[in-house]
């Protein structure tokens, strides 16, 4: 028997409609960064070993997305700039007509538009990062189900068993820490540093500051905690699948006469062709979060290079206060996309921890 | 998430007010009282949840 037949009838058994339907969407939702690729061609690659991507090519479609980004959105920059170049001229005028509660006045007005528009597109972004974070969890919770059956047919029957309640807990409460605790906290903290732009003296400038590091700290806490768990849980649970695993092929081998180390080979075969698949599919799950994260990383990197840029060009023409709230609007942008990556990466490690289990190394 | 909410929200009223008062007040020396009576008047809506947490 031949192990591609194994794997094309193991595959047969497994429904992977589902996921196929979630790698179109996440192909579209990349917008040509990655392409779709079935997890049938992804296990026949892994096979032949035959590279996935081509790595120039979504280089150069990673960049021509980022620049076709800032250009969209370079709208709100231009706006901005303008909104500060009416600023300096009426402080000017109003400074030679000596009315000082005029200037202030009309720089208040200044300040309350730059504010408008920054929380009209900070508004859009932040829903795109909620989106994008809540999209990221379904995706496990759909993989998950896949992958764990496949875990406890390779033998892997206590990680299965243990690592499905963890994981799926880990995800959903991760997923919860985030969406109810860390992204409204860097909201807070972004309407602070606008708040700031209003008044001659930063009252909140440290507050926002605080905020949104407390954020940041708690994310790499959670990310840090949820993935010791799983890896502890996985590796201990190991050791022990190997353990019963390599019992039964002994004793196949040793108490079945004359056909028993045939018999034992065969075992060995079949589950070497379902770790195949379940690593074929955990890299399918990788490929998808992959192109889910890459579209909204990109737009949140150009809506920062946006700020920071509109900052610099603010400096010389409007006022302290503004120049440097822009600025800081530029480093929350960048803080959620970083919140953005490090929930990724958490999603990747625990792929990596249900590939890594019995990846073939198990009943050696 | 209610109350930082309402946190938020009052604080920045509070200071888009205070702001608006600051400008429209006559110049004079007594202004630098009132200024420092509205930072008073901010730092406690910054303690406004501590209170709260504290009954």
């Amino acid at each position: 028997m031949d192990y591609e037949s194994i794997i094309d009838q193991q595959l047969e058994d497994i429904d992977l409609s589902e996921l196929d339907r979630i790698m179109d969407e996440a192909a579209e939702q990349s917008r040509g960064i990655f392409e779709a690729l079935d997890t049938e061609d992804i296990i026949s690659s892994l096979l032949s070993g035959e590279p996935l991507f081509d790595a120039d090519l979504i280089l150069n479609s990673m960049l021509d997305l980022l620049l076709v980004e800032i250009r969209t959105g370079i709208m709100l920059g231009i706006e901005i700039i303008t909104v500060c170049i009416i600023m300096g001229l009426l402080n000017n005028m109003s400074e030679s007509f000596g009315s000082k509660a005029a200037s202030g006045l009309g720089n208040t007005v200044c300040s309350c538009i730059i504010i408008t528009l920054c929380m009209a597109s900070f508004t859009t972004t932040y829903d795109s990062c909620l989106d994008t974070l809540s999209i990221m969890t379904d995706t496990m919770q759909i993989l998950l189900p896949i992958l764990i059956p496949l875990l406890i047919s390779m033998g892997g029957f206590s990680p299965g068993s243990i690592l499905n309640p963890v994981i799926i807990g880990a995800v959903t409460g991760f997923n919860t820490v985030l969406q109810k605790i860390v992204l409204p906290v860097i909201f807070l903290s972004s309407i602070f540093i606008l708040i700031n732009s209003l008044t001659e003296k930063p009252y909140l400038q440290r507050l926002a500051v605080f905020l949104r590091r407390a954020s940041i700290f708690i994310t790499g806490l959670a990310v840090t905690v949820f993935s010791g768990i799983t890896a502890i849980q996985g590796l201990v649970t190991k050791s022990a699948d190997g353990l019963l695993v390599n019992t039964a092929r002994y004793s196949i081998d040793n108490f079945v006469p004359i056909v028993g180390k045939f018999a034992a080979d065969s075992v060995d075969m079949v589950l070497s062709c379902a770790a195949v698949i379940k690593n074929g599919i955990g890299l399918a799950g990788m490929i998808i979060i992959l192109c889910f994260l890459a579209g909204p990383v990109i737009n949140l990197l150009a809506v920062s290079v946006i700020y920071k840029i509109t900052a610099v060009i603010a400096e010389p023409v409007s006022t302290k206060q503004i120049s440097s709230t822009l600025n800081e609007m530029g480093s929350s942008v960048i803080t959620m996309t970083v919140i953005l990556g490090l929930s990724a990466l958490m999603f990747l490690i625990f792929l990596t921890i249900i590939i890594s289990i019995g990846g073939g190394t198990l009943w050696k | 998430m209610e109350v930082m909410k309402e946190w938020v929200r009052n604080i920045f009223i509070l200071i888009l007010a205070l702001t608006f008062v600051e400008m429209l007040m006559p110049a004079g020396n007594i202004q630098k009282y009132i200024r420092y009576v509205f930072s008073m008047v901010i730092m406690a809506s910054i303690l406004m949840p501590l209170a709260a947490l504290l009954e």
